[in-house]
This record gives C-alpha cells, structure tokens and sequence, in this order.
C-alpha cells in the first residue's frame, strides 16, 4: 500500500490509499514537492492546460471562420464550451492562453479582439 | 528516518560523482587553480537544500555522510593530504549551510521548511539555496583561507556560491522532469 501510496503523489494515480501516519508525513514532503515542482512546470511553460483554458481555446478555435480573423470575447464566451465558465475563471484562462501566446491579441481594433493563431498545442 | 538516509546519501554521492567525473574535467580547462576547491556547477548543493527543506536539521547527518562517502569515492589522495588540515571543517560548513540558511529565514520570521503553514514555492527554495551559497562560499574561503592563494581568494569565493547555487537551480529542473516524466508514464 505504501508503494501505491507513493506512486499516487508522484505519479498522480488516484484511488483510495491507506497508510500509517509515519507514511501520511513522509507523504505530504512528497505532495509538497509535488505541488511545488508542477507549479515550476506552468510558470517556466511547460504545464498542460487545465480543463477551463482548454475550453476557452476550443471555443476560440470554434468561433474563428477563417484563419487570422479577429473575434471577440463575448463570442468565445458565447460558445457552448466557455459558457458555464465562471466568469473569473474564464478571464483567468484568456489572460493565460494570451500569455501562452496560445492567443494572441488582434492588431488595428479599438476593443479587444483576437486571433487563434494557426497551430494548435499538443498538450 | 533510515529510509530517508539512505536515499539522501545516494542522492548526494549521485549529484558528486555527477560532478566530479563530468562538470570538474571540463572546468579544469578554463580554471584549474579553483577546481580543486570549487565546481561552477555543485549538483549537492541542491541535495543540501531540498534535504534540509524537507527533514530540517535531521537532514545533517546524512549530508555529512554523503559528503565523506564522496570524498572517499571521489577524491584522489593528494587532494584529500592537500585539503585534510580543514577537510572535516569545510565538509562540516557544506552539510549545515543550507540549515543555517533555513535557520536565518525562521529567525527573521519565515518558517520555510515543509510541513508548515507558509507553503514554499520553488522560487523561495532558490532564494534559499543562493542564501545558502552566500553563506557556505565565505565560510569556505574562510577555512580554506590558508591553502587558497591570496590572488585566487576572491575567485574561488565567486566560483563557490555561482556553483552552488546554479546547483540548486540545476538539480530543481532535473527534479521537474522527473516528476513529468513520472507523471506522464504513470498516465500512459
């Protein structure tokens, strides 16, 4: 159970795990790091994207009619997959992908608009 | 605690021999007057940090045999005769630099080691470890002051705590990879 147990923190294997409290506090230095070094992965770009940026850009795609046309937030926000968003997590998710350079921001408009560039991320 | 030993004394004679047989031959080229006190890049440094960080002051006695292991495995005898006047001294500093740099921090009111409230992120841990490096890098000079040529002194301090910290640094990224590469091999 132990090396399960382990396996969960490193791995991020999830089900039901049991342990003593000896493991428990051997355990979270792990989830610490854990914690800490995925956090290194997003700030240095390597982390993947979490389920609200991944709908956000689905969206963002879906909406774009032409490669390089300008849309605006409210159209992504309209889009079926960025709707349910919680309005400051989907504001969070764009300020990221536009950070990413996921997004990018539409030269020459006014307001806000912008472009999903050509590729798509792997991640 | 023998399990974490164990792994803390692997891991540190792992990140020595790493530098030893690898970053050492290549800065001996460029300079071979500190190498024998200095790596620009010191792997355990980063074992001293995260150790520390995790298992406090308990962390010190594996860090200390660590660090004799590595010379006994690692050292040549003339380094070792040249160093032996202060080798205990300067093996002693290196195994408790990075407690007195977790030390510093509680004293000026940031309790940083893990399992307490105020949660470290890696940035604060490379804050530590340069910390660290300061102070292991002048206590050093310091102990070696009379094998160390006058002219070399301010070299070999800069050389100490570069190398340690870009250690700190290194072994940070490399434990970044693990736990993706962990993770994403657990997930396929």
């Amino acid at each position: 159970m132990l090396k399960r147990g382990f396996l969960a923190v490193w791995g991020g294997t999830k089900g039901p795990i049991s342990m003593s409290k000896k493991n428990t506090n051997a355990l979270s230095v792990l989830y610490e790091l854990r914690r800490m070094m995925r956090k290194m992965e997003q700030d240095v770009g390597l982390g993947e994207l979490s389920n609200a940026e991944l709908d956000v850009l689905l969206a963002a795609h879906a909406v774009t009619k032409g490669l390089g046309e300008a849309i605006t937030s409210e159209q992504i926000r309209r889009h079926d997959l960025a709707s349910d968003i919680a309005p400051a997590t989907y504001h969070r998710a764009l300020r990221s992908l536009l950070a990413r350079g996921l997004i990018d921001k539409a030269n020459g408009y006014k307001t806000s608009r912008y472009v999903v560039p050509g590729d798509l991320p792997t991640t | 605690m023998t399990l974490n030993f164990v792994i803390i004394v692997l891991a540190y004679v792992l990140c020595h021999g790493l530098t030893d047989l690898i970053i050492a031959p290549i800065q001996r080229i460029f300079l071979p007057e500190t190498t024998i006190f200095a790596a620009l890049i010191y792997l355990p440094h980063g074992v001293r940090v995260l150790a520390t960080w995790a298992y406090g002051w308990k962390a010190v006695p594996p860090l200390l045999a660590g660090t004799l292991l590595s010379v006994g495995l690692f050292s040549s005898d003339q380094e070792v005769s040249f160093l032996s006047p202060q080798l205990l001294e300067g093996v002693f500093l290196g195994s408790v630099s990075a407690l007195l740099a977790f030390e510093c921090a509680r004293l000026a009111g940031h309790n940083l080691y893990a399992g307490q409230g105020r949660k470290l992120s890696w940035r604060g841990m490379i804050v530590v470890g340069a910390l660290s490096s300061v102070i292991n890098s002048i206590g050093q000079t310091f102990i070696y002051a009379g094998l160390i040529g006058l002219e070399d002194l301010g070299e070999v301090l800069i050389v100490y705590a570069i190398g340690d910290l870009f250690g700190v640094i290194l072994g940070m990224v490399a434990l970044m990879f693990v736990f993706r590469w962990v993770r994403l091999f657990s997930s396929t």
